[in-house]
């Protein structure tokens, strides 16, 4: 929000230190500072704060206490006692706490001075005639938003009140709005003038001809005018104030303020006036204790210093340690509220780094962190990179749609990580001839619930079978992580990963297999590698290696092969492995197989062995198709 | 032969060995149990008088003893003629992967909460209303809310709201980690001290500072007088140990953020540089506290948040938070 700073200075007594001085102490203790530049200074009022500081004079409070001056606020000037008309004001809508109606008259419209035009233009505002640019910056000096109808427009007198089904306005700002009958709007007898707390209706709209007027000063309910704006979608300055709470006890500097500056510089009278305020605000009074003070903040403060803090602010000190809250502090609601407020403006440098004094209980942290940190540590030991992708994108698989998305393609969260795999692949593969990535990240289903899942991309330039290091670096992973037993099982056009004898994920391979894609679920891994791993000890004797070389039946399968000569029954082999694979000139695909045979009870013979071998070449030789060489 | 001469040829022949082979057959040769001829030499004078055992017996043992140093030396020397060619060739490439900076960061993050006793807690992405905003203190209707830009589930028509529980919830992507704590909070009792890292969603324009997708780490500590002045000591002790080696000053702006009270912004400063935001932090807000059924009179405490691509931005000199997301290689692989 933008400010005026030579118009702080007039509302504080002597003293003020310049721009940047005064910008950096308000950064510490009150709000941050996004910009100086020449007269203006951009002030980020907290969404607690519109209430007091959204206006000059609040800050000039704020900066009155900082930096120890007086506050020095324009006299307001009461209006007469008696007048002559009578300006009729109903409230019929509870939304609408207090309604601060002036009729008066005015020589002409008008333009506004000099001084005033320079502070609007600075606090970002443009000048547009007399009138408007009075209510605007009695706005932007008192934080009352302020609107004023031509009175001659108008039929009977005011009412607030919901609006009628079918209702509409159009705004000063030409727009038709169609009203709901939640939305609280200003009427007179016949018709809508304006859409309470947002916007003013074109027809009683003041122009140059205007000569007589009536100013609105009111106070409504926050919800309510946040929700209309919302929904009509029209923000404007009041709504925005609005929106965030004005105290009723402003409406009437408001409409003060903006009588005395209507007569003075438009020649103005007040011919009637009303102010509706049913429910006076309640006063706020806490008990202030100074002993929990410092049991939160950990400062050792005096009571007469915070009570002289709290007084510079505007609160009121009262018997018994009880503080009064001024009116226009909404925020200021528990005991809590005051500690800020002490602390912040004693400064929070006094807050000194203590060592807290707790129990000495050992983190309980959840395993997924832990488990997270050990399997990407396996995978990147593999030469894996690691990425992170977006959580949302335009695959639908999951059904999590998102109400409002970023843009058409990212509607959905991601059931699986390879959508975001794949784009990686594809935004590298011009700049690295191989590519290994892996992500964690969570993935969601259909019930909306999530899991975390690991996903991998290999991709090679010249390998053609890429999908195998894949498949290692998964199996070595695993292992790595814990998880004992582990099988790759073909189904359809893709390799299902098996934990534990439970489907965990899948292997696909693409680009004729120098390029891979796998998922597998981690939060099943990490309950298999819960399991207790148990070392087993090496085997005292010596392990013998037998090579078998087949030639592969037509369209046949590797992995098919091995798992027959594992479930031969063959005792003491112990692992099983592919050592050469080639396409002969005829053709046909040979495979040579090392088998491994050791015991843990002797030393096998070469006899023991040929018995076992006699086995698995049963098998090969039944396996249809196969030739043994 | 006599022994000079064959120590003389053993040093030859050691000296012109080209490999452990040779060395073998050379230590056979002379040392061999069988018929080594230093072997021989110790057997022949078993039979020797004893003032010659006495003479020649040290000078064989020590014959023997030289052979076998200068066997040992040269094969520790490796016979260097086994290495052809040029040895300042470069090492082939054996690349490890490389961990995301948002992951190096995290890890570094947890370690050292759980050096201070916090334990490291995770909770949903795709959150509740209520815990992302309502039990934090953030009504709805309420223009505070518009300080989270938040991402929302279509109420209709997704297979969450068919979900009989879920139609009447309303579900979001968390806007940050706090609800981790809140529901924590529902099924712990104090004191405690924990911290939630994860990812959180912004529905907002992406720029070299704000990304759609980022991740944070949500601090809590509850306890019968935990104080701002606690939270000063623990904030500090985290960025001391974070930024290793440099000097870390930490100073707390007022603030405003609706789940705590006094709420404050904490800034650091390395060494002399300029002053950095890193974050928002504060005392408990009573209403948070008695949203999860703690007595605020009894327990308090501080929260605290910080981004953390922000802490790895200061911290490795990333100049743009779009690319821990990016999937770029070239960028993974620095780190």
């Amino acid at each position: 929000m933008k400010f005026s700073y030579s118009y702080i200075k007039k509302l504080v007594s002597e003293g003020l230190p310049k721009p940047q001085k005064f910008a950096d102490e308000v950064a510490m203790r009150s709000f941050e500072i996004e910009e100086i530049q020449g007269d203006m200074i951009d002030i980020k009022i907290t969404a607690n704060r519109w209430s007091d500081a959204a206006c000059h004079m609040g800050i000039a409070r704020e900066a009155a206490t900082i930096f120890g001056l007086k506050e020095n606020f324009p006299v307001i000037k009461e209006l007469p006692k008696k007048t002559k008309e009578q300006l009729k004001v109903e409230i019929r809508d509870l939304s609408c706490s207090r309604y601060f109606g002036i009729l008066m008259d005015i020589k002409n419209v008008s333009v506004s001075p000099a001084y005033m035009q320079k502070i609007l233009t600075t606090c970002g505002q443009r000048p547009i005639n007399g009138i408007v640019d009075i209510l605007n910056y009695v706005m932007l000096e008192t934080g009352q938003p302020m609107h004023a109808f031509d009175a001659d427009t108008i039929e009977g007198g005011i009412v607030v009140r919901k609006a009628k089904k079918g209702e509409k306005i159009t705004t000063i700002d030409n727009r038709e709005i169609k009203l709901r009958p939640t939305d609280t709007v200003i009427a007179d007898e016949k018709k809508v003038i304006a859409i309470a707390g947002v916007k003013g209706g074109k027809e009683t709209e003041i122009t140059s001809k205007t000569k007589r007027i009536i100013v609105e000063s009111a106070c409504f309910d926050a919800v309510s005018i946040y929700r209309t704006a919302r929904d009509i979608e029209l923000r404007t300055d009041a709504s925005q104030r609005y929106g965030h709470g004005v105290s009723p006890e402003t409406a009437r500097t408001g409409a003060l303020r903006a009588a005395a500056l209507i007569s003075e510089i438009c020649g103005g009278e007040v011919k009637g006036y009303t102010d509706v305020y049913p429910k006076k605000q309640a006063k706020r009074v806490i008990k202030f204790d100074i002993a929990r003070f410092i049991k939160i903040t950990g400062v050792d403060l005096k009571k007469t210093q915070a009570f002289s803090i709290l007084k510079k602010l505007g609160f009121k000190v009262l018997s018994d340690d009880m503080v009064e809250v001024p009116p226009q502090r909404l925020d200021v609601e528990i005991f809590e509220d005051l500690v800020e407020e002490v602390i912040r403006i004693y400064g929070l440098d006094a807050v000194v780094s203590t060592a807290p004094i707790v129990p000495l209980v050992p983190p309980h942290s959840d395993e997924i962190f832990d488990y997270k940190e050990k399997v990407k540590n396996a995978v990147t030991a593999l030469g894996f990179d690691e990425i992170y992708s977006y959580s949302f994108g335009e695959d639908e698989t999951s059904g999590v749609e998102l109400m409002n998305p970023i843009g058409q393609d990212k509607r959905f969260m991601r059931a699986s990580l390879m959508p975001g795999i794949m784009t990686a692949v594809l935004g590298n593969r011009r700049v690295f001839d191989e590519i290994r990535i892996f992500e964690i990240g969570k993935v969601f289903d259909s019930l909306g619930k999530e899991h975390y899942s690991l996903g991998f991309a290999i991709r090679s330039k010249k390998d053609e079978q890429a999908f195998r290091t894949l498949k290692g670096a998964i199996a070595e992973t695993m292992k790595a992580s814990g998880i004992v037993d582990i099988h790759f099982v073909p189904k359809a056009d893709r390799l299902m990963i098996e934990i534990d004898e439970k489907t965990a994920g899948s292997l696909k391979v693409a680009e004729g297999g120098k390029a891979a894609y796998a998922e597998i679920n981690l939060e099943i891994m990490m309950m298999s590698a819960e399991q207790e791993f148990e070392y087993k000890p090496i085997s005292q004797y010596p392990s013998v290696m037998r090579d078998i070389s087949v030639w592969m039946p037509d369209n046949g399968r590797v992995g098919d092969v091995m798992e027959s000569m594992e479930k031969a029954g063959a005792k003491d082999l112990i692992d099983t492995d592919l050592v050469d694979h080639y396409q002969g000139d005829d053709g046909r695909i040979s495979a040579t197989f090392r088998l491994i045979f050791q015991s843990y009870e002797k030393t096998l013979s070469d006899g023991e062995i040929d018995t076992e071998m006699k086995r698995i070449t049963q098998i090969l030789s039944s396996f249809p198709g196969l030739e043994i060489r | 032969m006599d022994l000079e001469e064959i120590k003389k040829n053993v040093a030859s022949e050691i000296e012109q060995a080209r490999s452990g082979d040779e060395l073998e057959a050379i230590r056979i040769k002379y040392l061999g149990r069988k018929q080594g001829l230093i072997t021989e030499a110790l057997k022949s004078i078993a039979d020797m008088p004893i003032e010659e055992k006495k003479k020649f017996g040290p000078i064989i043992q020590k014959a023997k003893a030289d052979i076998e140093a200068a066997i040992k030396f040269k094969e520790n020397e490796g016979s260097s003629d086994d290495f052809i060619g040029d040895i300042t060739l470069p090492g082939r490439k054996i690349e490890s992967g490389h961990l995301n900076p948002i992951t190096k960061t995290e890890n570094e993050v947890r370690r050292i909460f759980e050096g201070l006793n916090f334990s490291v807690i995770d909770g949903p992405e795709l959150e509740e209303e209520k815990y992302n905003f309502d039990s934090l203190n953030i009504p709805a209707d309420h223009p505070a809310r518009e300080m989270w830009d938040t991402f929302w589930l279509k109420p209709e028509g997704s297979s969450l709201a068919k979900n009989s529980v879920a139609v009447k919830k309303k579900y979001l992507l968390r806007t940050h980690t706090s609800p981790v704590e809140i529901r924590y909070m529902e099924t712990h009792e104090p004191p405690f001290q924990i911290i939630s890292p994860g990812r959180t969603f912004r529905y907002e324009a992406t720029d070299s500072t704000h990304e759609t997708n980022f991740h944070q780490l949500e601090g809590l500590m509850i306890g019968r007088d935990i104080s701002l002045a606690n939270f000063k000591f623990i904030v500090e002790e985290f960025f001391r140990r974070f930024f290793v080696g440099k000097k870390v000053t930490v100073r707390f702006r007022s603030s405003y953020f609706p789940f705590v009270e006094p709420g404050v912004e904490v800034d650091i400063k390395l060494d002399n540089g300029k002053w950095l935001e890193v974050g928002g932090a504060g005392m408990t807000h009573p209403n948070v506290l008695r949203a999860v059924k703690y007595n605020p009179r009894e327990w308090q405490g501080f929260a605290f948040g910080f981004g953390i691509e922000r802490l790895a931005m200061i911290k490795y000199g990333v100049p743009d938070a779009r690319l821990f997301m990016s999937g770029d290689l070239k960028f993974t692989k620095k780190f």
